[in-house]
């Protein structure tokens, strides 16, 4: 029986809602295809029709909760910021619309967003890096700066940007406010580093 | 005048370790990177006079270079700067090298910007500030010890001032003290070394109490229901505006005392504001057991109609009943000059059991310190507290007391002598003549 794109659409909708609610009660970690699948009623064939993996759900999931969070960040800016704190910006509104996601963003970004990989085993991860890479290029370009993609400036913006993120999966402090600092440090460092603006010492090489 | 702890870092220089023990132990602490650079105003703001700073400024050069190097350290500042504010605590072992390193670094503070602040606000309101106010300021308009003040307005119209304070700092001044901790260790076979620790103990109990700004407002409304109807303005808070690190407040208009003093004022205008400084340190000393930890010009705005603000309520300690009690038995010896009275109060005060164990050298420079102290309360009539005399005693005897380290009092002895130095070097600079006798005595007479 052939199914209608809406009611694909409308599949893969439930199928990340359950996922999302098996998550958040028995962990990331504890949850299986198949709890994923009973669940929601399916065969687990059909399940990996939608996605083919446990890490991609998860990755969709993530990647989903980060357009939102991007989003926040488009609607919250008013254009007067400097490019430290507009950076600043899109990371803390994502990390804002990723924290009900935090206990399994680590193993999923590991594999969906690795700095190691130019293209992930997940679309949905590709394509939310492709587009947060895009806003920072907007941003940079805003002030004056070009982003050139594969450039050495990305995999300094990306490695900040992951070590940001991992950091805050494992946060212990209250609402993670220590990677809030960590963010802000991290957006500085990067900008001061584009505007060549630091001070090398004590490299002059004598073999 | 405090007299705690002995010269710790006297003691580790003529081991040739400091600076690199100092860096190593730190390290192994904090790791907040950019809440480091903060901590160097917390720091500074509170401890130095402007002249001070000027004599500093001479060092300019060594100064920098400093800076320099610390710049570079990123997150290990924040632990050095933590010991470093504790020791200030503790006067007599703050040796003035690392005041000058401190100073230095004030000059790396950056505020928080607007996207910063915006966070704080999610996290503490639920809620941006553009939502709470009809007007917020994205400049900050003073520099607070924990964080930054800004004007904003409330949707009724009221002007406020809204205290923002920096993300993580509570957390990272705890991880660093333990990093003193460490630091004290080395020390842990001198005889004064549990005295030490109490003293320690207790510089951190205030500062638990100072990062938590909801206990602020309800000790700052205690204190504005007690000065309601007089000429000392309080201001208002608003718990539903503020939070643990955000304190939305009424704004109130005035100068700082520099400003005020850079006018010019006459005689009579400044003899006015010296009697509402005292009157606010000497009224709720008495009527709500309280000292204020942290008595420094920047808590008090001199406004242009007479009124005295009085903010900054965060740092504080309040006496128990059996403290004190101890306290005024002490002080109403010493009025007496009753020798025996005040050896017993000096023996509890320094947790001895006999009066025979006591140091005579210590009782001797104790008693010529509780003189001075009494002096403005003896004196009939005005007092002039920009008299040259009394105020070169009073240097004098703090420059005895640093350099005797006598660590074994109760921390209330140090925190009461903090704020009277403070007191006095307010109205020394404000060349204040009071008629302070009949304001304590009063005071005393109705509340103890
Ligand atoms: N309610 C207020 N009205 C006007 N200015 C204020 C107010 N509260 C704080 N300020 C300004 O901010 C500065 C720092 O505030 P303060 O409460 O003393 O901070 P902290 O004690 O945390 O260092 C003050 O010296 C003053 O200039």
């Amino acid at each position: 029986m052939r199914i209608t794109k809406e009611a694909k659409e409308k599949n893969r909708e439930k199928i990340l809602a359950i996922a999302e609610k098996l998550f958040a009660e028995k962990g990331y970690e504890q949850t299986t295809t198949r709890d994923i699948s009973e669940a929601c009623g399916i065969a687990k064939g059909t399940l990996f029709n939608y996605f083919n993996s446990k890490e991609t759900l998860a990755m969709t999931l993530v990647a989903q909760a980060m357009e939102t969070g991007r989003q926040a960040y488009l609607r919250r800016k008013s254009g007067s910021e400097s490019l430290v704190e507009e950076l600043f910006l899109l990371v803390a509104s994502e990390l804002r619309a990723l924290r009900p996601y935090r206990s399994y963003v680590g193993p999923v970004l590991e594999s969906g967003m690795s700095i190691f990989a130019k293209k992930s085993t997940c679309p949905a991860g590709d394509q939310v890096r492709q587009l947060h890479l895009k806003t920072v290029e907007a941003a940079l370009a805003a002030h004056g700066f070009v982003f050139i993609q594969h450039s050495i400036t990305v995999t300094l913006y990306w490695a900040l940007y992951l070590g940001i993120l991992a950091h805050w999966s494992g946060d212990e402090s209250e609402n993670q406010v220590e990677t809030l600092t960590l963010a802000d440090y991290s957006m500085q460092v990067f900008v001061n580093t584009i505007s060549a603006n630091i001070e090398v010492q004590g490299v002059a090489c004598n073999e | 005048m405090s007299r705690a702890a002995g010269p710790i870092l006297s003691k580790v220089q003529t081991k040739r370790i400091p600076a690199s023990s100092f860096l190593r132990v730190c390290s192994l602490s904090s790791s907040q990177a950019k809440i480091a650079g903060y901590y160097f105003s917390y720091f500074l703001r509170r401890q130095f006079a402007e002249d001070e700073k000027k004599k500093l400024l001479k060092n300019h050069f060594h100064l920098k270079s400093t800076l320099q190097l610390l710049g570079t350290m990123g997150y290990l500042r924040g632990a050095i700067m933590k010991a470093g504010q504790l020791l200030a605590n503790l006067p007599q072992i703050m040796p003035h090298d690392l005041i000058e390193l401190f100073e230095s670094l004030q000059f790396e503070a950056p505020p928080m910007h607007f996207s910063l602040i915006r966070e704080v606000f999610l996290d503490e309101l639920g809620k941006e500030p553009e939502e709470i106010f009809s007007f917020f300021d994205k400049n900050a308009f003073a520099a607070a010890s924990l964080g930054q003040v800004h004007r904003a307005r409330l949707h009724d119209g009221r002007e406020v001032a809204v205290k923002i304070q920096y993300p993580n700092i509570a957390q990272t001044i705890d991880a660093d003290l333990k990093a003193l901790s460490f630091l004290l260790q080395t020390m842990r076979f001198t005889k004064d070394y549990q005295y030490l620790c109490l003293h320690v103990q207790d510089a951190r109990e205030v500062f638990l109490q100072e990062v938590d700004y909801v206990s602020e407002a309800s000790f700052m409304e205690k204190n504005r229901r007690l000065f309601a109807g007089s000429e000392i303005v309080v201001p208002r808070s608003y718990p539903e505006f503020s939070g643990k690190r955000i304190l939305t407040m009424d704004y109130l208009p005035g100068k700082h005392l520099q400003a005020f003093l850079a006018g010019n004022p006459s005689q009579a205008k400044r003899n006015h504001f010296g009697e509402l400084i005292s009157y606010s340190l000497v009224h709720s000393w008495f009527r709500l057991r309280t000292v204020y930890a942290d008595l420094h010009p920047g808590n008090y705005l001199l406004m242009d109609d007479g009124r005295l603000g009085f903010i900054d309520f965060g740092c504080y300690r309040v006496f128990n009943e059996e403290r004190w009690k101890m306290e005024i038995d002490g002080e109403i010896a010493m009025f007496n000059d009753n020798r025996e009275q005040l050896m017993h109060f000096f023996t509890k005060l320094t947790m001895h059991d006999y009066p025979e164990e006591l140091d005579p050298v210590w009782v001797d420079l104790a008693i010529r310190q509780m003189r001075w102290v009494i002096a403005p309360i003896l004196t009939k009539d005005q007092f002039d507290f920009a008299d040259k005399e009394y105020a070169e005693q009073g240097a004098t005897l703090l420059k005895e007391t640093i350099k005797s380290g006598y660590v074994r009092t109760d921390s209330f002895f140090n925190w009461s002598n903090r704020a009277i130095l403070g007191h006095r070097a307010l109205m020394y600079r404000l060349r204040s003549k009071v008629d302070y006798s009949t304001l304590y005595k009063r005071e005393m007479e109705k509340y103890s």
